[in-house]
């Protein structure tokens, strides 16, 4: 089975910039601006860019958390934004976040037991001793003990909290849980085990990921496809195995040769990216890259690059990328 | 690099914490050692006790609750816990500069960037705020930020994370000191960031011959700057060396266990190794060796006695009992790993 469950159309998220006392709009920051992928059931779609880019906001706005400037999401079919009643209940059943702080994620003053249960009693699942019983499953699912039911956040490490997230997440069976950079505040040992859990429960309740996050070793070790996001754009997609094989996108390389290897012997000399992200109030006009880019050329400044399908799954938004022939056109040296 | 001498040698410093738990001992033995112009990555979990080790070498714990409970910091031949207040103030800034893992958090938010950076070469300088502004343009441009005329007047707020980092470097090394500390200095950037930020500090040791100790979490970032590690775990170090010994045969289980449960490119999508168990309470020490409830291969010896720092290779010392032969065979067996050790592909 491998339906589409998540499918992503030119969302757009614009937040206004306003002024003086009658809160004139005088501008737009385009924080999502055109972005579209799909989600296949079972899948983990991985989402890297630098902060700012749009990767949070665009989580938020397919759970409905914030309203869409523009665009369709549609989940399982249905047209998410204009879900309402039972229906809606539903989707927010069926899809689930977890956050990247775990020391923020959770009410301090609610034991754990009342934190997964929340949503079993708001969504009427069960209550009394049988909403109890469903909590000590989840805990156990998630690598913790049933008896940790009425202690509270502060008396957990980072590891375990994390762990109490996803036993919260995990309290509704949804089918998409959207990971929002779920391990980046965990040391490395523990990182380890939250990727574990989260591919083992993957492979248990064929739960699809959303999976967001800056670090390129752990994106390629948990995502079947991934998808670059710059300055609100998502610039680049492809399956992960072509992702790491053949990235196109000046930027995808960039970030690649920008991450720490640990292999001393290949002494590779990393592409160093002038200057900062861009305001995304005004993006640059053209390719929204083109001021870092270290080969962009005049058609840069001035043309907006269409998305080019240079292999089946394999999108890249960039003037330099030749379709016929789709080399990156700056290497690692 | 052998014959540099060492700019900077930590011998059995001891750091405790007085709590009403008890006494927590932050720090608890440590030995180190930096050689004149290199840079020693020192890595480790969080709570490992990298941070107050960092902070002791200024002495800028606390006090109380915290204390410097034994050991020597020799730097340039003095013992820095020997110096008076006085004479300290004179190596801080000067001689021995900080940089702190949050950029957005250490600077002043009222007082624009110049401000807080002429105010340390007029403190350890003694220049006038004319030549104090004049020196200051010129670190700004040095650390690589743009139109540095315009930019020494913004407040904290109107740059980037990483621009401000810049200024924090900019800062730090307004007096040209000998030592650099960088406590986890590029891990609240983006990876495009990091790089900037890592090359500056590389080109800026080239220059100006200074020393780094570089604490970090990631050992990606210590394989592009370091020359030598040093592994800490629970208040010690537990292996010691230079980084090709460290990163192609590493002596101590918990050095192998880090490198295992991390994520390499290309390395496939099997399970993780994961380092059992959590990081020991400092308010209770297990005995013996403190990483034997978590090792794999953990024998009596390693419960009753604690192993010190022994040599196990050439300038590669590790606090184990197996001194450095640990059975590979058995750490694929009993990790289920698939490899032994698989880092460079």
């Amino acid at each position: 089975m491998n339906n589409t469950l998540l499918e992503v159309r030119n969302l757009k998220k614009y937040f206004p910039i306003t002024k003086g006392i009658f809160s004139k709009v005088i501008g737009h920051v385009k924080a999502v601006d055109n972005i579209s992928f799909d989600i296949k059931e079972g899948e983990t779609l991985g989402l890297v860019g630098e902060s700012g880019c749009g990767k949070t906001t665009a989580s938020r706005v397919i759970l409905r958390l914030i309203e869409s400037t523009g665009g369709e999401v549609s989940f399982n079919g249905d047209d998410v934004f204009s879900l309402k009643g039972e229906k809606l209940r539903q989707f927010r059943k069926n899809v689930q976040i977890i956050f990247q702080d775990p020391y923020s994620s959770l009410n301090p003053r609610l034991t754990v037991g009342n934190i997964i249960a929340e949503g079993i009693g708001a969504h009427k699942i069960a209550t009394g001793a049988k909403k109890k019983e469903m909590v000590g499953e989840l805990l156990e699912k998630v690598g913790l003990s049933a008896g940790y039911y009425n202690r509270y956040p502060h008396e957990f490490s980072g590891g375990q909290r994390q762990r109490i997230a996803i036993a919260r997440a995990l309290s509704l069976n949804p089918r998409l849980i959207i990971c929002d950079e779920p391990v980046s505040a965990l040391d490395v040992s523990i990182q380890a085990q939250i990727l574990n859990l989260l591919a083992k429960l993957k492979k248990e309740l064929n739960l699809s990921y959303l999976f967001i996050t800056h670090d390129l070793s752990v994106v390629e070790h948990v995502s079947d496809r991934i998808a670059t996001m710059y300055l609100g754009e998502i610039v680049e997609i492809a399956d992960t195995e072509e992702f790491y094989s053949n990235p196109l996108h000046p930027y995808t390389v960039a970030l690649f040769s920008a991450n720490p290897s640990l292999d001393l012997a290949a002494k590779r000399k990393p592409i160093i990216l002038k200057g900062d992200v861009p305001s995304a109030i005004e993006p640059p006009r053209g390719c929204r890259f083109h001021t870092r880019c270290p080969v962009a050329e005049g058609i840069c400044r001035i043309e907006w690059p269409e998305p080019k399908d240079v292999s089946q799954g394999h999108m890249v938004r960039c003037h330099l990328v030749d379709k016929s022939n789709p080399k990156a056109p700056i290497g690692i040296s | 690099m052998s014959n540099s001498e060492a700019i900077l040698k930590i011998k059995d410093l001891k750091v405790y914490f007085d709590t009403d738990a008890g006494v927590v001992k932050s720090v608890d033995g440590v030995d180190l050692e930096i050689k004149k112009g290199t840079t020693l990555g020192l890595v480790g979990e969080s709570g490992c006790g990298k941070s107050v080790t960092c902070l002791s070498i200024p002495r800028l714990i606390e006090s109380p609750p915290g204390r410097i409970a034994g050991g020597e910091i020799i730097y340039k031949g003095k013992n820095l816990l020997e110096l008076s207040e006085k004479d300290m103030q004179g190596i801080r800034g000067n001689d021995i500069s900080m940089i702190f893992q949050e950029p957005m958090t250490s600077l002043n938010p009222v007082f624009t960037i110049g401000d807080q950076i002429q105010e340390v070469i007029m403190l350890h300088q003694h220049k006038t705020s004319a030549e104090a502004r004049e020196l200051t343009l010129r670190i700004l441009k040095k650390v690589g930020i743009p139109s540095p005329e315009i930019r020494i007047d913004d407040y904290p707020h109107q740059m980037s994370g990483g621009m401000k980092q810049r200024v924090i470097i900019a800062m730090a090394l307004s007096c040209s000191p000998d030592l650099l500390i960088a406590d986890e200095p590029t891990t609240a950037l983006d990876v495009t960031i990091q790089v900037q930020i890592l090359d500056l500090m590389r080109s800026l040791q080239d220059e100006l011959g200074m020393s780094i100790l570089l604490v970090t979490h990631d050992l990606g970032v210590v394989a592009s700057m370091a020359s030598h590690v040093a592994i800490m775990y629970a208040s010690k170090i537990v292996e010691y060396g230079p980084v090709e010994q460290i990163f192609s045969n590493p002596g101590h289980p918990y050095t192998l266990g880090l490198f295992t449960s991390i994520p390499v490119v290309g390395r496939g999508k099997r399970d993780l190794y994961v380092i059992p168990g959590n990081v020991p309470d400092p308010l209770a020490f297990p005995r013996g060796c403190k990483f034997w409830p978590r090792c794999v291969f953990a024998e009596d010896i390693c419960r009753s006695q604690e192993p010190f720092l022994e040599n196990i290779g050439e300038g590669h010392t590790a606090a184990c009992h197996f001194r450095g032969k640990i059975d590979k065979h058995l750490w694929k067996e009993k990790t289920n790993t698939g490899s032994f050790l698989n880092i460079s592909r």
